[in-house]
């Protein structure tokens, strides 16, 4: 039976036990995954990934009918093991990032307590914040004297947090907070990135959704053309984007992928904020935008890096030897997902482990 | 899970959320090579915000957290704000002696400085004089050539100028022959980030596809949503890299605005700089292509972006007027504008510059043909607008006019109807809020104002551009234009189609003269019969 036929529609994920198929002889079936369990715990990783690269060519010379193997099971990309050390004062990190986010909710809410109706958003940046406070603590690099420096993306919806860090490193005032959407008298904050409002401090305006990952793309790759033809220094320079999983409904958003592959843009880094929600409701909540989004990115030639479950779920899946943790992973949809964000922790048990009785 | 408690369970985190987590994406993204990277990360929507808003659909028009809401993200936050302050939802910062400050602040010191920020260092620019683009004007002599070949000449001009040459960037979607830009290819090549590793199939020819690592045209394929982008990366690069760059990005003018306005709109919001040049512009200049490719109102389009600066030159001179003058406003004065002008295929003899009309180019008007002496004195006066190709059906029309019914026209130039509306709205906006001051008078009051008889505008573009002056000349003002859906005929026919040709102009001027009494209507009858013109014919706006 043909793989790839039996792929299931929602989530695209490619296990044999998914595929439909009957196994007919699961002794020999053990056989070939001891042997490759023997193959990485004695000779190592790089061996086996070496045989397994060998052996799926001699199966496409022959026309077997390989799946696409461009998603990998609802877990993180990379292991604990290896995590690098983190190189930072972590409860500093989270006094920050506490101060920022309340920052943040106030400058909304105050906003909206004096123009009742003014707008604004609480949700992108309590998400993101993290997204953001990594960056700014250890990887984005700024302009100076003999440094390109990095083009960043910000989300538009997420200005208030960009805001809030901006007055707690005493670049802006409380007088700028407090005006926040009220621009009209000269000295506001815009509702979003606009460097025609404020042209001293944003570089990019990023919230007609879908247009900054086309932008971050085409100036990552423009930083590549003024480096080529000698004009300026960019190799230290990256480009970030921060895009949202339901931006990613916009055709601009993806429909530039395979151009920075084929140029081989290793200074862009896309970092989807996978928060399962758009305005209205679940971005995918049939399916799973994470896996949606890894088969597109993979499959147009991405280094793609996903980052699900936070360091408490380590022990749980490293105690997880048959694997069905995973499994249970795998089989949940971001609908599921969306609701055991919002129940207690009794659903959760119920519902996400209970579904098999060896996981309670 | 018999070892978690429920609250244990809801504490187990997703990776967003986790600083440790992101920490190693990030580093492996940095250190990856070869690729680029997407880091799919899974957060909650309203992340400690609690509950009514954390993962809540509502989430996003999230505005308001009640007192409850607020205790509670007060508590989750950990952060000494007292409950009777709550409500009014306080700023909060740390007492200045806190720790945090010094370790945010080294943590910027050690990757350079602040972010997000934005400075303009790009230095001023030295433009080369307007004599420099002499080709351009001094006319074509017996050739005949069209705007888009004045414009490839200027643009193989400033790709060879010693000074900024090298930082002119050519964009265009895969239309380079089309326009007649394919030579640029082997001389200043095709980026291409790996060169060219294959013998093009034409490498024995004198235009051969050259691709360059080090290449300078950037060649976007059939994409201009990519071309618009990589335009923007260019055009803001005098901010984001301090370093001046000069895009020209040239498309199909059907295209160009109508595939990326909100591209466009962006672009203009980032104090983007640079040329955008519709090419195959006018309704009926681009004759054979139809319906989806002829363009008749890119300019209305264009005009609703406040820092684009739109032309429709007719005239090789005029193009290198404006395109001169743009180079020195953007990147001499550091003005944050970009240019929007439209480009013609038909060939015609371009005349040199006249003297003293370089100003009346720039504002977007000027008396390009005064009326031709005639023996006596003419019955009627009238003042006849042109614009791009269509400037010349009106020097036709005053040929006709003058030859046929002793009517004498002046025939002008309209290079810009937007920035004519602009300067007026401008100066009516002076004059409402400054009651007691002399009035400002606006250009194009000054032009026309004091001129004689009707004024009719004709062009290859709807009647709402030319109507963009309507408003200061009252009750003289008769627009024709390419209103309706195009097709596929000869200039001539579509011309007349869109009744916008000589003959529709001069009949125009006599109906506009028989409302004044000064031509009677039974005159106005015989002379659409006389110039073949049949009153019964569709509505092309509606055709």
């Amino acid at each position: 039976m043909n793989l790839q036929l039996n792929v299931d529609r929602q989530t695209l994920h490619l296990t044999a036990a998914d595929s439909g198929e009957v196994d007919r002889d699961p002794s020999e079936t053990a056989e070939w995954t001891q042997a490759l369990e023997g193959l990485i715990e004695h000779v190592g990783e790089e061996r086996a990934r070496f045989v397994l690269n060998a052996l799926m060519e001699r199966a496409q010379a022959r026309r077997l009918k390989l799946p696409l193997l461009v998603q990998t099971p609802y877990v993180n990309t990379i292991r604990r093991s290896e995590e690098p050390p983190f190189p930072g004062d972590a409860e500093m990190e989270k006094r920050i990032r506490r101060i920022i986010r309340w920052n943040a909710a106030a400058m909304v809410l105050r906003a909206n307590h004096r123009d009742p109706g003014i707008g604004g958003h609480l949700a992108t940046y309590a998400s993101a914040a993290t997204l953001y406070e990594v960056g700014f603590n250890h990887f984005f690099r700024a302009k100076n004297e003999g440094r390109a420096g990095d083009h960043i993306f910000f989300q538009g919806h997420s200005s208030p947090g960009i805001y809030a860090r901006a007055f707690l490193e005493g670049r802006l005032t409380q007088e700028h907070l407090e005006n926040f959407r009220h621009e009209a008298g000269g000295k506001g904050l815009s509702s979003y990135p606009h460097p025609r409002l404020m042209p001293d401090f944003w570089e990019f305006p990023t919230v007609s959704m879908g247009l900054s990952p086309l932008a971050a793309i085409y100036q990552a790759r423009f930083n590549r053309y003024m480096r080529d033809r000698g004009v300026k220094e960019t190799d230290d320079s990256r480009v970030w984007a921060f895009v949202g999983d339901g931006e990613c409904d916009e055709p601009e958003a993806l429909g530039a992928l395979s151009i920075a592959a084929r140029e081989r843009l290793d200074n862009l880094i896309f970092v989807v904020n996978c928060n399962l929600q758009r305005l209205d409701g679940p971005v995918r909540g049939n399916g799973k935008i994470i896996q949606e989004l890894e088969t597109v990115f993979r499959g147009s030639g991405w280094n793609v890096i996903k980052v699900i479950w936070g360091g408490a779920w380590d022990p749980l899946l490293e105690a997880d030897a048959g694997g069905l943790l995973v499994r249970r992973m795998n089989e949940a949809v971001d609908g599921d997902y969306q609701k055991y964000s919002v129940e207690p922790g009794s659903y959760t048990r119920q519902h996400f482990f209970g579904k098999y009785p060896e996981l309670l | 899970m018999e070892h978690l408690t429920d609250d244990q369970i809801r504490g187990l985190r997703r990776g967003g959320h986790d600083v440790r987590k992101m920490y190693a994406a990030y580093q492996a993204a940095v250190e990856n090579r070869g690729a680029p990277t997407a880091i799919l990360a899974k957060t909650v929507k309203g992340w400690t915000l609690g509950e009514g808003a954390e993962g809540r659909n509502v989430a996003h028009q999230q505005k308001k957290l009640n007192y409850e809401q607020m205790v509670r993200f007060r508590d989750e936050l950990r952060l000494p704000i007292p409950d009777e302050r709550l409500e009014e939802a306080p700023f909060y910062l740390p007492p200045k002696n806190d720790p945090v400050y010094e370790y945010l602040h080294e943590c910027r010191r050690r990757l350079g400085g602040y972010v997000p920020k934005r400075t303009v260092s790009a230095p001023v620019e030295e433009i080369p004089p307007l004599r420099n683009f002499g080709d351009l004007l001094v006319g074509s002599g017996e050739n005949e050539f069209s705007t888009t070949r004045a414009f490839a000449k200027l643009l193989a001009d400033l790709l060879k100028d010693e000074k900024f040459g090298r930082r002119v960037v050519p964009i265009i979607p895969d239309e380079a022959r089309t326009f007649g830009l394919d030579a640029l290819f082997k001389r200043f090549g095709i980026y291409s980030s790996v060169g060219q590793v294959y013998e093009p199939v034409d490498s024995k020819m004198l235009i051969m596809y050259r691709e360059a690592k080090d290449g300078q045209v950037l060649e976007e394929g059939i994409c201009e949503a990519g071309a618009m982008a990589t335009f923007s990366a260019a055009g803001t690069s005098y901010a984001t890299h301090g370093v001046t760059m000069i895009p020209l990005y040239i498309f199909y003018s059907m295209f160009g605005y109508q595939r990326t306005g909100d591209q466009v709109w962006a672009f203009g919001d980032a104090r983007g700089k640079g040329f955008l040049l519709g090419a195959t512009a006018g309704r009926t200049t681009l004759n054979g292509e139809g319906l989806q490719h002829q363009d008749g109102h890119s300019h209305l389009l264009f005009s609703a972006v406040p820092s684009c600066q739109s032309y429709d030159p007719a005239w090789a001179y005029e193009l290198a007027v404006i395109i001169r003058d743009g180079l020195r406003r953007m990147y001499e004065e550091g003005e944050e504008i970009f240019y929007y002008i439209t480009l013609y295929n038909e060939n015609y003899l371009m005349p040199p510059m006249p003297d003293g009309v370089e100003q009346g180019i720039l504002k977007g008007l000027y008396r390009m043909r005064p009326a031709p002496e005639m023996d006596g004195a003419p019955r009627a006066r009238a003042q006849l607008l042109g614009s791009g190709t269509i400037l010349r059906e009106a020097l036709r029309a005053q040929e006709i006019l003058a030859e046929k019914y002793r009517i004498a026209a002046d025939v002008w130039s309209a290079t810009s109807y937007v920035l004519l509306r602009r300067d007026a709205l401008a100066a009516e906006r002076w004059n409402r809020l400054h009651p007691e001051e002399e009035p400002r008078v606006s250009y194009v009051v000054e032009q026309l104002g004091g001129t004689e008889g009707p004024i009719v505008a004709t062009s290859d573009y709807m009647k709402a551009v030319p109507d963009q002056i309507a408003r200061w000349l009252p009750d003289r003002f008769l627009p024709l234009g390419a209103d309706g859906y195009g097709r596929s005929d000869s200039r001539q026919a579509l011309r007349r189609h869109f009744e916008i040709d000589a003959e529709h102009v001069a009949a125009a001027v006599l109906h506009e003269l028989s409302r004044r009494r000064q031509v009677k209507p039974s005159e106005v009858s015989s002379a659409l019969r006389d110039l073949g013109l049949d009153p019964d014919a569709p509505d092309p706006g509606y055709a």
